[in-house]
């Protein structure tokens, strides 16, 4: 009775993750969400696209992009009519968090203001009552507050690109997000001698 | 499933040759497969003798350059810009990568698998003519691309490395006809006919023994004393000049004369008990010259329209990095460089005047500044200004037209080959640098009667002048008036032995360089103005003074100082060394980074040479010793 309420029954991927964690990190993926607003309590996540990188290279064919469907659970706060017109093959939340926590297993996860992708993940976790997210993470903003010595200054990520020389994209998607990170990444990492 | 990443990838070849003619669903499927790299700079992506990688690369950002290491030295071949591909050694080649590939500023690189790739040659006609073309040496290509061809050419093969080869490795015949010792002369002769070869190495064991050329079968057979059926080492020459792969035209050229002989035989390291590589003729070399100096004069005069002038102007680029790569002596890098760039400046300006219409009145076009100098190596400024014969005063407004749209005209096109506008406005499309011979002499008498009052925009940069295009004598009667002016005037010399002491300290107080507190070029050391610009002055003040006409390259104007002047004749060779010097240092810094190569990053230095620098920037104050003395400047200590 009380292992049934300790080991609670979780779902097979779920534990493949957990169980991930007992081997060392080999990559890093680097990840972007858009979601419907920034307060973590009513809004939701409707795409994430993530690639890996390994040594100081970006995978591409090891990158994923999905769009999640949502049904209107609060008719004021989330409008979600232009959801159902989009042309874009949509997946349900419960699909994506098997497919994202199947792709980050135990790897590093890297991303810009990753605090609130992370806290977007766990409340989604949450809602499927599962766990929070365990992977280490690095923000390339606090990456770069740390080069330029300035503290907790706020970059947006096109700011980032000019101030770091790097070639900004004129496409603007959660995957060219992702893209431009993870060049910001690149570029960011071997100064601060992160191996 | 969609993928925006490789997406993105896809936007940036499609702006790229050759993938411009490539399907988006092609190069989309590539694109999902390819990985991007990033180098941080001075990082390599591969060496000499690496393993061939399974992917070629195109650059995203940043400068790539290929190097190959020549008499033990990493020398460039080629820069890399965005858009160009390179590593494409695989396609061709199974043996290991020939050319070193390094970041010479942070980049991204595109990594394409070349085993997905390869089906679009076959698909595509465009690619693979993209391929081939830079392939065949005939391929004359526009200058924008030559870069890109250039790059593509080396990584594939070898050969093509000499298209700018005076000073580099010679191309020669890599498969000579060999004969074994034993060869009896009559069937040497016959498969020299076969091959249509004038010349045989004949060998034993595999290893050179010696040489046997048409002159030998003249001398020694054809008095018919000698058995045809005798080995053919009966006949041969035994001394044979032998040098190994890496030679240079000019070393090739230099063993041809000293040994009096027509060919020399390559071996894998120079000695005779190695394997035989080739065989370097005469002709060779002259094939090799093709790009001399002299005969990029010959082209450019020969050139028919600015886009010919242009193709040749990324040649003369070449031909000064490869002079800098061999350490052939600054001064005749100087020299010659001076030469074909006063050349091309010339034409340009016939191209205009073409354009234009007959000019309207005889005039002289002059380069100033580091141009007329001859030490123009790196793509800095022009200056330059026009001189027009005296006119009567109603013609005088149209005249002065037709000079300032001249000028307009040639100056924007030496902008499209990378020579910057004078950002003072030292211009001949200025209306105050174009104007009557009257009236530059009266600007010039001006300010040397009276200087300090009228020097607001008059630099010394108008005292370098060299004539460039146009009626000479109109020069002539320019430089007399100034030199009666100059005669026994103090006030101008104590005017600008001053102007010289107000320049800025080269080093701090602690022996430190005085590197730029702010700005872009921050903790950079302003190369240009705390060194150069010292000697440059100081020779013209020493050359004014002395009356040394016609001399405008910084280091004769020493040079001749110190006959001229020869108490002090050991400072001023002394100088001349130390000018060279610096002038050594902003060349290499501009020509590695594509700039003018005013600033220098100190701590990328090795010590050596900062101690090098630090010691040719020390000699300033000798300079300012010696001025203050010789002008007898007393208002500031």
């Amino acid at each position: 009775m009380l292992s049934k309420i300790f080991n609670k029954e979780y779902p097979e991927f779920w534990k493949k993750y957990t169980d991930s964690f007992k081997n060392p990190a080999t990559k890093y993926v680097v990840i972007s969400m858009e979601t419907s607003g920034l307060d973590t309590d009513k809004d939701v996540i409707m795409a994430i696209a993530a690639t890996s990188v390994i040594n100081n290279r970006i995978i591409l064919k090891d990158s994923f992009e999905i769009f999640i469907q949502h049904k209107a659970f609060n008719e004021t706060s989330l409008d979600n009519e232009f959801i159902t017109v989009s042309k874009v093959d949509k997946i349900t939340e419960s699909q994506s968090v098997e497919i994202i926590l199947n792709y980050i297993s135990n790897s590093i996860l890297i991303g810009h203001r990753i605090d609130f992708d992370i806290e977007m993940l766990n409340k989604l976790l949450s809602k499927l009552k599962l766990g929070k997210i365990r992977n280490e993470a690095f923000d390339i903003e606090a990456m770069l507050n740390k080069i330029l010595e300035t503290n907790d200054k706020m970059y947006a990520l096109d700011e980032m690109s000019n101030i770091l020389k790097m070639p900004v994209s004129n496409r603007n998607s959660v995957a060219d997000d992702a893209y431009s990170i993870a060049l910001l990444f690149l570029k960011m990492k071997d100064k601060l001698g992160i191996r | 499933m969609k993928n925006t990443f490789a997406e993105n990838i896809v936007d940036f070849l499609q702006q790229h040759d050759p993938f411009k003619t490539v399907a988006f669903t092609d190069l989309l499927d590539i694109a999902t497969q390819s990985e991007i790299i990033y180098l941080e700079k001075s990082k390599r992506l591969f060496k000499i003798n690496d393993e061939l990688h399974k992917n070629f690369y195109i650059v995203h950002s940043g400068i790539i350059h290929l190097t190959k290491i020549i008499d033990a030295q990493e020398t460039l071949i080629s820069k890399c810009y965005v858009g160009s591909i390179f590593g494409l050694r695989p396609f061709f080649a199974k043996n290991n990568y020939a050319l070193n590939s390094i970041a010479n500023e942070d980049a991204v690189v595109y990594a394409i698998p070349i085993v997905l790739f390869k089906p679009l040659l076959a698909k595509y006609a465009a690619v693979m003519d993209y391929f081939l073309e830079s392939f065949s040496e005939q391929s004359k290509s526009t200058g924008e691309n030559y870069q890109n061809l250039k790059a593509i050419s080396e990584a594939g093969s070898e050969s093509e490395l000499t298209d700018f080869s005076y000073f580099q490795e010679l191309e020669y015949d890599k498969n000579p006809l060999l004969l074994p010792v034993h060869t009896s002369i009559a069937s040497a002769a016959k498969k020299m006919v076969e091959r249509n070869s004038s010349v045989a190495i004949i060998t034993q064991n595999a290893r050179i023994s010696g040489l046997l050329t048409d002159a030998d079968f003249r001398k020694k057979i054809a008095f018919g004393t000698l058995n045809l059926e005798a080995d053919c080492s009966s006949i041969m020459q035994q001394n044979v000049t032998i040098v190994e792969e890496s030679i240079s035209v000019a070393e090739a050229q230099l063993l041809l004369l000293k040994n009096d002989t027509n060919y020399l035989c390559v071996t894998e390291d120079g000695t005779e008990n190695t394997r035989i590589k080739g065989m370097i003729s005469e002709r060779d070399i002259i094939k090799s010259q093709s790009n001399n100096p002299g005969v990029l004069i010959d082209e450019i005069r020969k050139a028919k329209n600015f886009e010919e002038l242009k193709y040749i102007h990324s040649k003369y680029l070449f031909v000064i990095q490869n002079s800098f790569t061999k350490n052939i002596p600054i001064f005749h890098i100087n020299n010659t460089a001076g030469g074909i760039l006063h050349t091309i400046i010339e034409q340009n300006i016939k191209f205009c005047i073409e354009k234009l219409g007959t000019p309207p009145a005889r005039f002289v076009w002059l380069a100033l500044g580091s141009q007329a100098r001859k030490e123009q190596l790196v793509l800095s400024d022009q200056d330059n200004m026009i001189v027009y014969e005296d006119i009567a005063a109603d013609k005088h407004r149209d005249v002065k037209f037709y000079f300032v749209q001249l000028a307009k005209l040639v100056i924007s096109n030496m902008e499209l080959l990378g020579y910057k506008p004078c950002p003072n406005e030292h211009l001949a499309s200025n209306i105050k640098w174009c104007k009557s011979l009257s009236d530059f002499t009266a600007i010039y008498s001006n300010c040397i009667k009276s200087p300090g009052e009228n020097m607001s925009d008059f630099s010394g940069i108008f005292f370098d002048f060299e004539y460039i295009y146009g009626e000479i004598k109109i020069k002539d009667s320019l430089e007399i008036a100034i030199h009666q002016n100059l005669a026994n005037n103090k006030i101008f010399f104590d005017y600008i032995g001053n102007q010289l002491l107000k320049l800025p300290q080269p080093l701090t107080f602690f022996k430190k360089f005085a590197v730029e507190e702010t700005g872009i070029n921050k903790d950079q050391f302003n190369l240009k103005e705390k060194g150069l610009q010292f000697y440059i002055d100081a020779a013209r003040v020493f050359a004014l003074s002395y009356n040394l006409k016609g001399i405008n390259s910084t280091f004769l104007r020493f040079k001749q100082m110190a006959i001229s002047d020869a108490k002090n004749a050991e400072k001023y060779l002394d100088f001349a060394e130390n000018y060279i010097k610096l002038q050594g240092f902003r060349a290499k810094e501009g020509i590695l980074n594509d700039n003018d190569g005013a600033f220098i990053d100190t701590n990328k230095l090795s010590k050596i040479d900062k101690e090098e620098l630090k010691k040719s920037l020390m000699a300033i104050d000798d300079i300012i010793d010696l001025i203050k003395d010789k002008y007898k400047l007393t208002r500031f200590s």
